[in-house]
């Protein structure tokens, strides 16, 4: 809070004394704070007197002290996230998708406001149409839909942010991901601070886009995960094509050199389908592995979900 | 075992054998090549050129080696019906008769070659894994490099028919002989005593050299090399090393490139040659110049490596890198060498061999008159 906003807020009291007005008005200061205000150098007299009559000279020494001291972060029950219902409705409006994840962080205290980041990311079924482009990026404040000025949002400069590649998306250099993907951010609290008057960019304060980009980063390595087990699919594809392709091919060019026999040429067969059988069978279990544990964080994902939107409806 | 142009089909038919029978067992079948790098290189004074360490390049059968094996196989099939048909290719002529394979071989298609590198990499590992030359292979290089003139050498060569060709380039006038890829079944003779043969790096000095008499006033051989020696090159001064027992003297740059990829490689081979080294370097071959004295001595024309020039800075990294790791700059016997080469590393000049025409620009036999008194006064490393 600004000292112009700490003196506008005063003024919706109206006639109260300090004390009263500084209790009722912060949610975090009680008798406890009032005293360490007194302790630090405030006079009594001064809470006792009425918020009309304070001078500004006054308001400023209370403001100093107050931010002197430590109080508890805001309680962060004011913000409700959209949830994986909320965004659903809005990315099956663009397309199919074969991918969908929803991050949901904690509600958290960003430049000592309350905010609660939740980010979707998925992908479209039809990939080649989108395979060059940007992702296309969704963006929330407060459950509206912000529509331009995007380059200078901290939810742009967060997605940029993130080291997309790490997670199997295409990126070039400080820019937005390519591919045919969706990232949804929203960002939830009382006191969202807009970078203009139009409301359509949120001002990208470094703890805001941090708080932003971790949500992003959790979302990138549920993608990941899901991608990594598409690449052992189509690895194991691979190899047993691989077997398919090349085993009756040496074993015929080998026979042919050695002008070897029927039976010893079937009998190579064998033993190379065997061979290699054995490592389409390690790719497979590998494969295996990635799905339980894709699976098991689907499990995590659904159980949070499910204890969020209890909270929500309490 | 390195294998011999005679025992190649023996040699292949035997490992094709052990393939089939790890194969007929179930057991995982290894492919061993020696491996081909500086890593893996020893020199021996005695022996004269880089020879093979024990490392081998191991290659098992396995999902993703079987493309490379099952590819191998088949060109070792194609390779082997040339040697025994006696029929000659190039890596270019085997690329494309492997696509013709393929092509009236639908079944084969898994194993085609997207393009040239891919189909020359597998002739290289089957080199490797055989110890033999390509050219044992009948797969040959073009002839590049190498023009020679003389008055008093005369070249005999056995051909396949069992014909004799005699040629005495005495005769050819200002034309050159140029040595083939695979020199060994060359015979060499002299009419007279050679004094000397000199290898000049630039071809087109070389040329300069003839036309001005050098090989008249002169018994000797001229050579022109053509930058980095070709199998041709070093083969042919193997010969003329082994046969005629002439002392032979490289005239090149002096800069870094010169000495460590094109004199390096002609006395004493090459890494990536290392299983072929023993028939193609020629190690009494003695560096003649430019010596870094010369350009004092002769106040040459010598100018700084430029820092931006990305091959020229290469050469130098490659240089340091030589001094660090290869063997040959190592041995004391080339300490002269090694000398040169952390004299160009420091001062970062280098001089070519034309300067020798800026010291008497109007003599155009000038660089000759320095080039025999060097030979005389025993001026080189």
């Amino acid at each position: 809070m600004k000292f112009g906003e700490f003196i506008a807020h005063s003024h919706l009291f109206g006639r109260v004394k300090v004390q009263g007005w500084l209790k009722k008005g912060f949610s975090r200061i009680h008798e406890g704070v009032i005293k360490e205000l007194v302790d630090g150098g405030i006079s009594s007299s001064l809470m006792e007197k009425s918020v009309d009559s304070l001078k500004e000279g006054e308001f400023k020494d209370l403001f100093v002290s107050l931010q002197n001291l430590k109080l508890m972060a805001p309680s962060t029950k004011s913000v409700l996230s959209i949830g994986e219902e909320g965004f659903a409705k809005s990315i099956k409006r663009l397309g199919a998708v074969d991918f969908f994840s929803v991050v949901s962080r904690k509600p958290a205290i960003c430049d000592f406001k309350p905010v609660q980041v939740e980010v979707a990311v998925a992908r479209l079924e039809d990939k080649a149409v989108e395979a060059e482009s940007a992702v296309q990026v969704l963006r929330f404040a407060n459950r509206v839909p912000l529509q331009f000025d995007k380059s200078a949002c901290a939810i742009v400069h967060a997605i940029e942010s993130v080291q997309w590649r790490t997670y199997g998306l295409v990126q070039p250099k400080n820019s937005l991901p390519q591919g045919p993907y969706i990232i949804a951010v929203s960002v939830v609290s009382p006191f969202i601070k807009f970078k203009n008057a139009s409301k359509e960019t949120i001002d990208a304060s470094d703890e805001l886009v941090e708080e932003i980009r971790r949500a992003l980063i959790q979302a990138g390595q549920k993608l990941s995960k899901h991608i990594r087990r598409e690449v052992k699919e189509s690895e194991l594809e691979e190899k047993i094509r691989h077997i398919e392709q090349f085993c009756p091919i040496l074993v015929e060019g080998l026979c042919r050199i050695t002008e070897a026999s029927a039976t010893r040429k079937k009998k190579a067969e064998d033993g190379l389908v065997k061979i290699l059988g054995r490592d389409a069978h390690e790719t497979k279990k590998e494969l295996d592995k990635a799905h339980a544990v894709l699976e098991a964080q689907k499990e995590v994902q659904t159980a949070a979900l499910e204890e969020l939107a209890e909270r929500a409806s309490n | 075992m390195a294998s011999t142009e005679s025992t190649i089909p023996k040699f292949s038919k035997e490992l094709c054998n052990r393939l089939l029978s790890d194969l007929e067992r179930a057991k995982r079948p290894v492919l061993y090549a020696t491996k081909c790098s500086l890593d893996n290189a020893n020199y021996n004074h005695k022996v004269g050129y880089l020879t093979p360490g024990s490392k081998k390049v191991a290659t098992e059968l396995n999902v993703s080696s079987v493309k490379k094996m099952s590819r191998a196989i088949f060109m070792l099939e194609i390779l082997l019906r040339n040697i025994d048909t006696g029929a000659v290719n190039t890596k270019r002529e085997l690329y494309y008769i492997s696509k013709g394979e393929i092509k009236h071989h639908p079944v084969l298609k898994p194993l085609d070659f997207a393009d040239q590198d891919e189909s020359d990499e597998i002739i290289d590992f089957i080199c490797e894994m055989l110890e033999c030359y390509r050219e044992e292979l009948n797969c040959y290089a073009n002839d590049r490099g190498g023009q020679t003139y003389s008055q008093q050498l005369v070249v005999t060569e056995s051909l396949p028919d069992g014909d004799r060709a005699v040629v005495d380039l005495s005769k050819l006038g200002t034309t050159p002989f140029q040595p083939k890829n695979r020199p060994q079944n060359l015979k060499l003779s002299a009419r007279k005593k050679i004094d000397f043969c000199l290898i000049v790096e630039s071809e087109g000095t070389a040329n300069t050299l003839v036309a001005n008499g050098f090989i008249k006033r002169h018994s000797c051989i001229l050579m022109g090399a053509q930058g980095v020696p070709s199998n041709a090159v070093r083969g042919w001064c193997k010969l003329i090393q082994d046969q005629l027992n002439v002392p032979l003297y490289f005239f090149g740059d002096l800069d870094a490139y010169t000495l460590q990829n094109i004199f390096r490689t002609l006395k004493a081979g090459s890494a990536a040659s290392l299983i072929r080294n023993s028939d193609y370097s020629a190690p009494d071959v003695r560096f003649l110049g430019v010596l870094p004295e010369d350009i004092k001595k002769y106040d040459l024309n010598d100018y700084p490596v430029k820092e931006n020039d990305a091959q020229e800075v290469r050469a130098l990294k490659k240089a340091q890198d030589a001094l660090k790791n290869d063997p040959f700059f190592h041995d004391r016997r080339n300490k002269g060498l090694t000398q040169i080469l952390k004299w160009l590393l420091d001062n970062k000049r280098r001089c070519e061999q034309q300067a020798f025409f800026t010291v008497d620009p109007r003599d155009p036999t000038m660089p000759e008159k320095i080039i025999v008194e060097k030979i005389k006064r025993g001026n080189f490393v």
